[in-house]
């Protein structure tokens, strides 16, 4: 069962601090969408909200296009799966996945028919006996989510659920869920503050900054075409180079001076910029590299630092005006610190933001 | 409907205060109302069928104005004044030994827990306990003192060495209280400053005073909040111990008060003088409790 | 274990001698400790069994050649006796119970639910005040309060007064129980579609046991030792141990076997209570307000 879940204009302030600013986000049924951004932007907030935990200043939560902001969270057909787990120490891992049943009262050879169920779909049937203290950290939040899909409901969250767990097993677990969720088919919001979950996982992102939404919509656009500098910046690793540069002008072609760097412009670019004498430059290290680019821009530069990372490097170049800029060798290369040279990227790559509104342009 | 009510977050919070805030109504503020109107009338128990008549403030000025409500209060002021500095002093001393790496551990442990004993002592006992200690022909006490060659004291019976006696029993059965909990606190302390101090070559002394103590103040804080009002409050082992006596040597407060209105039945002085109590010793209380209460609020409504 | 050749530039360790010297010291401490604590209570466990005739000695004998159990026999054979311990008892649990219940809910709503007028800051505010009044203020209008209401001299009076006393005490330390729990637990509660009631029941309520018995077990202790409430609202039905334990001092003066074997029993399930549950005391002690 799959529901559309809107949030329109959601205003949260706790006595004069507000946490979330006019947030209006849509999500089609079906969708994993995830709330991302830095700490204290808004979003665990925005996700209580949406499950009844928190009332909203102003604005409403709607689901299938009913107005259910007064309604509780049973009566939202929410279910949530916490950052902590926040499962029940005094009931055994059964109790636990057959709670949420329990209380809507459904009988019990239902109950535990479903619970064998879950169970299974989650791979902890071997431990329906235990307590929770008896469990690692990575099988108290696949109970933890075996209680939230128990019963169907209309909107599937998730605090940082991976947030908790190791390294290695968050990324296998990412991809789990994806398919579990995939599977369901339910309408799913995950909150997180790490932008790789997002892109990984997420059929939409929000991002948040501050309390309010900087931009939504699928990773890839949000990759390519960032609304604002925050957006750029906050997405894709390692972060884009940002930087101030200055308008001039070369044989009547428009160009770009930052730093060491002179950067021509074609004519699209050219009119984007209007009548800006400065402007802010944002550059992926991605786009960067020490191999001829043709047709392409260069700087003289020396390398700094090289971050071997196997599959890929991370090379940290410096400019002759003493400016920083990181570039990406997608095979690593065996280059190191000390050589001088030419740094390459494509013109065309470029993203330009105002000054000012840090909007793009 | 029932259900309906049951749904109410507030409505069933108010369910759950009922029996707390009913009990607390009757149990504080009808009877302090009560003893606020007798305290303010004129009225003879003993004299059959009387009335209460108003008398404004007699009550007050009487109290007030009477020897004996000021001498008992002296004692309480003094009991309590050479008591508390006394038992912390003492429990410091106490504690710190109990948790000094050079005792076996085990033997440390067992008389922690044997510092119970004092503490879970009913005070009437402790009372008559010591009374029997403290006899000046057949105690024990002072037969001891007698072989290390100290003259027999006359401990209760005489209105001479009877506070300072009380003080003493006090003393010794509350320094147990005070070093049980200044132990839990010295053993939560972090371990690794305390050896950043040897390695930088601090004495122990200096350790001591410069690194632990301080990190013990809030713990401090907390056993003077409780003393203290305990110390004040104190009527049963003192009433067990010397009934007051004799004459009116150790009459605290608290026990001229229960005099007054027990023993002479005068129940509106008795009752004027409880509030004047009263009136002294909260703001002192509030203070030190607004002090110790850490207001974390976490609701879970809206 | 290495040979260190080479000095250190850190200060040479202390000579063994004043080392074996100071742990000496303290282990004498040690034993006057221990000997402060014990030897009270062994004499009055002795006194309890003594012959009369060693009571009125000078020096005090203190191993006594010969032990009689007949003051034990006296004092706990006494018909009026065993009813004072069963008035002790009866009081004792019914008021632990009424405190901690009444206690317990209260306090989970001035942790978790926030009501209309800041009722919760003024409902604390006032409930620790009341832990503040020297009980003797509220002693004498006990008195003539049950006096007017015929409850003078019931198990009734004492009930009600002391599940006052108690439930200030009650309500501290549930809150700050309360408000430790984690938070999320019960919120998991809420989504799975718990009303108040029942996540206060099935979820809150049994994680809150241990405390609860903590709790408990402080208010039964104060109950079964308390003197001045008992001796102001009882005669002679309802009469508590500690009552007639006091009686001894004035009349029964010279009666210290007895006296000594009733303030025993009075004493020894307090204690076994106390040796059972020690670990939770001494973090109630301090109101639970310093996390020790």
């Amino acid at each position: 069962m799959a529901n559309h879940l809107r949030l329109d204009r959601i205003t949260k302030s706790f006595g004069s601090f507000t946490a979330v600013r006019d947030a209006t986000v849509d999500i089609a049924p079906g969708e994993f969408t995830t709330l991302v951004g830095p700490s204290g932007c808004g979003k665990t907030t925005l996700l209580n909200i949406v499950a009844a935990l928190e009332r909203p200043s102003s604005g409403a939560v709607m689901i299938d296009g009913k107005d259910v902001t007064q309604l509780s969270a049973r009566e939202r057909g929410i279910a949530m799966v916490f950052q902590s787990y926040a499962l029940y120490p005094h009931l055994t891992i059964r109790q636990n996945l057959g709670f949420p049943l329990r209380v809507q009262k459904v009988a019990e050879p239902e109950r535990e028919r479903r619970v064998r169920e879950v169970a299974e779909l989650v791979e902890i049937g071997h431990l329906l006996d235990r307590k929770p203290r008896e469990l690692s950290g990575g099988q108290r939040q696949r109970v933890a989510i075996g209680r939230a899909i128990i019963r169907p409901s209309t909107v599937c969250l998730l605090d940082e659920p991976l947030s908790n767990l190791d390294a290695a097993l968050r990324v296998r677990v990412r991809a789990e869920l994806k398919l579990l969720f995939g599977r369901m088919g339910t309408t799913t919001l995950f909150v997180t503050h790490d932008q790789s979950e997002a892109m990984t996982m997420s059929d939409r992102i929000v991002v948040m900054r501050d309390g309010k939404v900087q931009q939504q919509g699928k990773p890839l656009e949000l990759y390519q075409k960032p609304a604002n500098a925050f957006v750029a910046s906050f997405i894709g690793s390692p972060q884009m180079n940002l930087m101030e540069a200055r308008v001039d002008s070369e044989d009547g072609r428009a160009l770009l001076r930052a730093g060491s760097l002179t950067l021509p412009l074609d004519d699209g670019q050219a009119a984007r910029l209007g009548s800006r004498r400065a402007v802010t430059l944002g550059i992926r290290p991605e786009a960067i590299t020490i191999n001829r680019v043709p047709g392409g821009a260069s700087l003289a530069a020396r390398i700094e630092l090289v971050e071997h990372l196997g599959n890929s490097a991370i090379v940290h170049y410096r400019g002759p005006a003493g400016d920083q800029i990181v570039g990406m060798e997608l095979l690593d290369a065996s280059i190191g610190a000390g050589w001088s040279g030419e740094a390459w990227l494509d013109p065309a790559s470029v993203h330009l933001f105002d000054t000012e509104t840090t909007l793009a342009l | 409907m029932l259900g309906r009510l049951l749904r109410d977050d507030r409505k069933v919070g108010l369910l759950f205060l009922i029996p707390g805030v009913a009990a607390l109504l009757f149990t504080y503020v009808v009877p302090l109302l009560y003893s606020l109107g007798l305290s303010l009338a004129d009225w003879d128990i003993r004299r059959p069928g009387s009335q209460w008549a108003f008398a404004g403030l007699d009550n007050y000025l009487e109290v007030l104005t009477s020897d004996a409500f000021w001498e008992a209060g002296g004692r309480s002021l003094v009991y309590t004044l050479v008591a508390l500095p006394v038992q912390l002093v003492l429990g410091t001393l106490v504690a710190l030994l109990l948790t000094d790496e050079r005792i076996n551990g085990k033997l440390s442990a067992l008389t922690r827990v044997l510092l119970l004993i004092p503490l879970m002592l009913p005070p009437v006992v402790l009372g008559i306990l010591w009374r029997l200690l403290l006899n000046v022909n057949y105690g024990p006490i002072n037969h001891l003192l007698g072989l290390v060659g100290i003259e027999p004291l006359t401990w209760v019976s005489a209105p001479d060495t009877a506070m300072m006696a009380v003080i003493m029993v006090e003393v010794i059965s509350n320094t147990c209280v005070v070093a049980m909990i200044l132990i839990g606190g010295i053993l939560s302390l972090p371990v690794e400053p305390l050896r950043a101090a040897e390695v930088d070559g601090a004495g122990p002394l200096r350790i001591l005073f410069e690194i632990k103590l301080p990190q013990l103040a809030s713990y401090y804080l907390i056993i003077i909040l409780i003393r203290l009002m305990d110390l004040l409050k104190t009527f049963d082992f003192i009433y067990a111990l010397t009934g007051g006596g004799p004459g009116e040597a150790t009459l605290v407060l608290n026990l001229y008060i229960y005099r007054v209105g027990q023993r002479f039945l005068d129940y509106p002085l008795a009752s004027a003088a409880s509030w004047i109590f009263l009136i002294i010793l909260l703001p002192l209380s509030i203070w030190l409790l607004l002090r110790a209460v850490s207001s974390s609020r976490e609701y879970l409504n809206d | 274990m290495t040979d260190t050749t080479a000095p250190l530039a850190a200060p040479a360790p202390a000579p063994p001698v004043r080392t074996r010297l100071e742990a000496l010291a303290l282990y004498v401490c040690l034993f006057v400790l221990l000997a402060v604590i014990i030897f009270p209570i062994y004499w009055l466990v002795l006194n309890s069994l003594k012959f009369q005739r060693d009571f009125f000695t000078n020096p005090p004998v203190y191993f006594p050649p010969e032990l009689t159990p007949g003051h034990w026999g006296e004092a706990m054979g006494n018909p009026l006796n065993q009813r004072y311990m069963l008035n002790t008892a009866v009081v004792a649990v019914i008021s632990t119970f009424t405190a901690t219940a009444a206690g317990t809910l209260c306090a989970y709503v001035l942790a978790r639910i926030r009501m209309r007028w800041r009722l919760n800051g003024i409902l604390l505010f006032a409930i620790l005040i009341c832990r503040l009044f020297p009980p003797v203020s509220l002693a004498i209008p006990y008195y003539l309060l049950m006096r007017q209401f015929g409850l003078l001299d019931t198990q009734a009076a004492l009930v009600i007064a002391y599940t006052g006393l108690a439930l200030p005490f009650v309500t501290w330390m549930m809150l700050t129980f309360f408000q430790d729990l984690p938070k999320e637990v019960e919120r998991a509660a809420m989504v799975d579609g718990c009303t108040v009631v029942q996540r206060f029941l099935w979820v809150v309520l049994p994680m809150s046991v241990p405390a609860m018995a903590v709790s408990a077990t402080f208010v039964f202790i104060a109950v079964w030792n308390e003197l001045l409430y008992a001796i102001t609202l009882t005669t002679l039905n309802a009469k508590t141990i500690p009552v007639a334990i006091a009686s001894f001092v004035g009349d029964n003066a010279l009666a210290w076997g007895p006296m000594s074997a009733l303030s025993v029993a009075s004493f020894v399930p307090v204690l076994l209570l106390a040796l059972a549950a020690q670990r939770y005391l001494i973090r109630g002690l301090t109101f639970g307000a310093v996390k020790g």
